[in-house]
């Protein structure tokens, strides 16, 4: 591979000892950079036969730890293949390598009237490999889906170093969905080296709506009776007083008063012609649960605007506590007003400031923590009342992990909801594709069930 | 046990082997048997299968009864055909058990404020959707069979059907199921809520296993709001690569119309088509303004419709087509890219010329935004055997499989001889 392609200085090794989620570090034993598919296989190949461990790493902003290298791993980064191979516009299809970042594939299908639908908060960086890796869902996935919705093929090269193609399920040809397998699988069943995508056409319109509370009830109320009211906003999200003042406080501010203590985003999409009785339902929701105001936008400056403080809460939350925990959670929808204010009193009783911004639609809340590392009973505060989140999502019929995964974070929670059958299928169909449990190691499933693990389920 | 089974199963600690001319067993055993595990109410009647009526089939009340049943037909060896309604054209094999969830047929939990509903897999397409149709709600997907396919056996065959572009597939609005396995587990497999990504993506893996991997016993779904209008206009036409033209041009406006499809007429039950041997359909369903808006923008582009189907009317023609397209089989269906439809049809327009002998095989309906192609050319559609896969494939797919049903009781694996 030559010089360029691997890394092992390791001064230049720090940049990929944590992920988006910093409180873990794990400097790996070298880093490697493959420029294509072909590279991509040789490298694994070669690694599995030295017995060493690897994981694959796109932009590392995951949020669970995924792509950190245990157990001595090499990471395989595919920052080198980042071409869109085909843009097929008639057929509303793209073909790209995994290093892609999720927006300069919409910006590369925009001038055709094309966009790719799946929008995570972190689409300016994170790569359509990590995308794939962590199913990862966005601001309209409450409309359009997830990542899954939109990929319709996969090249991967698997852990023992063979190159091949996975397809949905077809009965002409009895394959199962191992796109649909794969997808959100983690890094845990090879590596991803190329990503068919299915592209939507621009709506036609869109109107974008503010909304303002004085409580974040109310803004919880109002996501679940404008759902109940059978509209299908093609977004909808919430950022508690603590965001906005982070917001407000920062170059990002966005004109929200300091002290709202909800803002809820309403957008529709779709035909033009019913976009307006749309917006107008949604805004006397709004208005009839307590909305103090309401801010209307109809042109993309005027909609960018109103978007500016959700899109740059995550970054303005950096700048006011030293760390951040992002919590990552899904209760059904018409749970959402009791879950908030259960985590608001969970916030509270541990003395921690929690920061709500989140896909309310979707019943995907992100509570965040903010905390400093060096303060070791802050720390073990954090830790105690996420646990009580997760508990209380649960309690609440919902789940651990919306969007940002298990990965190193929650593996000790998935016990919580996942039950011990599935999770012995689940290390059984791991082994399928790494017997020898050397494709990023020590993820997703507690030790137990990993394939390796002396004590692991055999079977598969 | 050739060189292609040893292929499949590489450091693989479990014994593999071929089992040479496996005997029947004997269906009054296996009857006594069921009844004995489940009692008198699990025996089924096959008759109302229409098929293999000498065949046993047991219907479990619980997915820990199903469990209970297939870890003793995996002890005994028995070779199990899991089935839903029986409409679907399941692998043919000589099964000395049929397991139907029928009895598990009830709604387990719907809560119309999370717009997500968990029913039992035996339960109708149609009975749920009268269910939800009470909330105003809606589960969009239109199978082959319609209405009158199982729950179970939609999301164990998982064709998108023809709302898949506006909505998704059953793939994409399945939320979570509970599946009996053929190692006789119980597996629950996601969850009621909308986004979950908390371990591997087993759902996605059932969903179009088409009983390879066990029994589907529940399901739960994502729901939509039912659209306030319904509409469906089509137009028709005497040649398809000249529709197909059409209809892509309508394909290529930026509405998420619910249904834009061509029909090839000519040997299909849909008197909605008349008038010639193709027809283009488009669905367009929400609000009156939404709806208005689609339909003005495709009259400019294709003119005035032939017919125009508003409401209930809409809504059973989307049904009919589904369950017309259902009753034709054998099928086959084939993905290719939309922009190939046009040469793809012009080659089923030239078979099939008005002497066709076999008259189906003209027949054909095809996404035009998707280029799903179905009901193309009359073939057996059994499932393939493994080894018509490319090698790494195969392999994952016979390991899979052994995850679920290491002994080699389900469809598939009976076929491809294994273990
Ligand atoms: C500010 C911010 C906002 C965010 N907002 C969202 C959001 O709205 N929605 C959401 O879902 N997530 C969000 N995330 C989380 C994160 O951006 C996503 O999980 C993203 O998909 C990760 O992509 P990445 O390229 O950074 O992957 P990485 O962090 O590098 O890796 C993530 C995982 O993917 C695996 N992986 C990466 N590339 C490949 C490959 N080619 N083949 C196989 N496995 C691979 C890695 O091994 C690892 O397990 C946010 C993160 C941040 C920091």
């Amino acid at each position: 591979m030559g010089p360029r392609g691997v890394l092992s200085d390791p001064q230049r090794l720090l940049v990929y000892e944590s992920d988006g989620l910093t409180q873990y570090r794990f400097p790996p034993a070298a880093v490697v950079l493959p420029g294509s598919a072909r590279e991509v296989r040789d490298v694994v190949r070669t690694l599995h036969g030295a017995g060493i461990p690897f994981v694959a790493r796109g932009a590392g902003t995951g949020l669970s730890g995924g792509a950190l290298a245990l157990d001595g791993a090499v990471v395989v980064a595919t920052t080198r293949l980042n071409r869109i191979l085909e843009l097929d516009v008639a057929n509303r299809r793209a073909r790209v390598q995994p290093g892609v970042i999720n927006a300069q594939l919409t910006k590369a299908a925009a001038p055709h009237g094309l966009y790719y639908a799946p929008d995570p908060s972190s689409q300016s960086a994170c790569t359509l490999g990590g995308n794939v890796a962590e199913n990862s869902g966005g601001p309209h996935c409450l409309k359009y889906g997830v990542t899954n919705r939109y990929v319709t093929a996969l090249t991967v090269v698997l852990p023992h170093g063979e190159m091949v193609e996975l397809s949905t399920a077809d009965p002409e040809l009895g394959t199962l969905d191992l796109v649909g397998l794969f997808v959100g699988s983690e890094g845990c069943f090879g590596i991803v080296v190329e990503i068919e995508v299915e592209l939507l056409p621009k709506p036609e319109g869109v109107r974008t709506l503010l909304a303002l509370f004085d409580s974040l009830e109310e803004a919880g109320t109002a996501v679940s009776t404008i759902i109940g009211k059978g509209l299908l906003p093609a977004a909808l999200e919430i950022m508690d007083r603590a965001t906005i003042e982070a917001v407000e406080d920062s170059v990002f501010a966005a004109g929200i008063p300091r002290d709202t203590e909800a803002a809820l985003v309403v957008e529709f999409d779709g035909v033009e012609g019913g976009l307006d009785a749309e917006m107008s339902e949604a805004r006397s929701v709004c208005l009839e649960c307590g909305a103090r105001e309401v801010r209307t936008a109809s042109t993309a400056a005027d909609r960018d605007a109103l978007w500016k403080g959700r899109k740059k809460a995550f970054g303005a939350m950096g700048r006011i506590a030293p760390d951040l925990l992002v919590q990552d959670a899904t209760v059904p929808r018409s749970r959402l007003p009791e879950v908030l204010a259960r985590i608001g009193e969970i916030g509270r009783r541990y003395g921690l400031r929690v920061a709500n911004v989140f896909h309310a639609g979707d019943g995907n809340l992100h509570p965040n923590l903010l905390f400093d590392r060096n303060d070791p009973d802050e720390l073990a505060r954090v830790e105690k009342a996420s646990r009580e989140i997760m508990a209380v999502c649960i309690a609440a019929g919902g789940t651990i992990t919306g969007e940002h995964g298990v990965g190193l974070d929650k593996r000790p929670y998935l016990p919580m909801v996942v039950p011990h059958p599935v999770l012995e299928a689940m290390g059984q169909v791991k082994a399928v594709f790494d017997p020898t449990g050397r494709c990023n190691p020590g993820k997703v499933l507690p030790d137990q069930y990993l394939p390796g693990n002396p004590s692991a389920p055999v079977g598969a | 046990m050739d060189e292609r089974e040893r292929e499949m199963a590489p450091g693989d600690g479990e014994a593999v082997g071929r089992e040479e001319g496996h005997v029947q067993a004997d269906a009054h055993r296996v009857r006594d048997e069921v009844a004995s595990l489940l009692g008198q109410a699990a025996l089924g009647n096959p008759a109302t299968t229409g098929r293999q009526s000498h065949v046993p089939m047991a219907e479990p009340g619980s997915p820990d009864e199903a469990a209970a049943l297939l870890r003793r037909a995996a002890e005994a060896g028995w070779r199990v055909l899991p089935m839903g309604a029986g409409l679907a054209p399941m692998d043919k094999g000589p099964a000395d058990l049929l397991v139907s969830p029928r009895r598990m047929a009830d709604v387990v939990q719907y809560e119309p404020a999370d717009l997500t509903v968990e029913v039992g897999a035996g339960m109708l397409l149609e009975a749920l959707d009268g269910e939800l149709a009470r909330h105003r709600q809606w589960l969009p997907i239109l199978p082959p069979g319609g209405g009158a396919v199982t729950l179970g056996g939609l999301v164990a065959v998982g064709l998108p059907g023809a709302l898949a572009m506006a909505y998704g597939g059953p793939r994409d609005q399945l939320l979570g199921l509970t599946m009996a396995d053929a190692r006789g587990r119980v597996l629950t497999l996601g969850g009621r809520v909308v986004k979950n990504v908390a371990g591997f993506d087993l759902v996605r893996l059932a969903c179009g296993s088409r009983g390879t991997l066990g029994l589907i016993c529940r399901v739960s779904f994502r729901l939509h709001p039912r659209p306030a209008v319904d509409r469906t206009l089509i137009w028709t036409g005497s040649t398809g690569p000249e529709l197909v033209r059409l209809g892509r041009r309508l394909a290529e406006l930026p509405f998420p119309f619910a249904t834009l499809e061509i029909h090839g007429r000519r040997f299909g039950a849909l008197p909605e088509l008349d008038g010639g041997d193709w027809a283009i359909t488009l669905r367009a369903v929400g609000s009156d303004a939404a709806v208005q808006g689609m339909v003005d923008a495709a009259v400019e582009v294709a003119g005035i419709p032939e017919r125009s189907l508003d409401g209930p009317a809409s809504e059973r023609f989307g049904l009919a087509a589904a369950r017309d397209e259902g009753a034709a089989r054998p099928q086959h269906r084939r993905r290719v890219r939309p922009t190939e439809l046009e040469s793809v049809l012009h080659g089923v327009a030239m078979a099939a010329g008005p002497g066709d002998p076999e008259g189906a095989s003209g027949s054909v309906v095809a996404d035009l935004r998707s280029g799903m192609f179905r009901r193309l050319r009359a073939r057996d559609q059994g499932l393939p055997p493994l080894s018509s896969m490319p090698g790494g494939v195969r392999k994952v797919h016979g390991g899979l499989r052994r995850v679920f049903d290491p002994r080699g009781i389900l469809p598939g694996s009976w076929r491809d001889g294994w273990p």
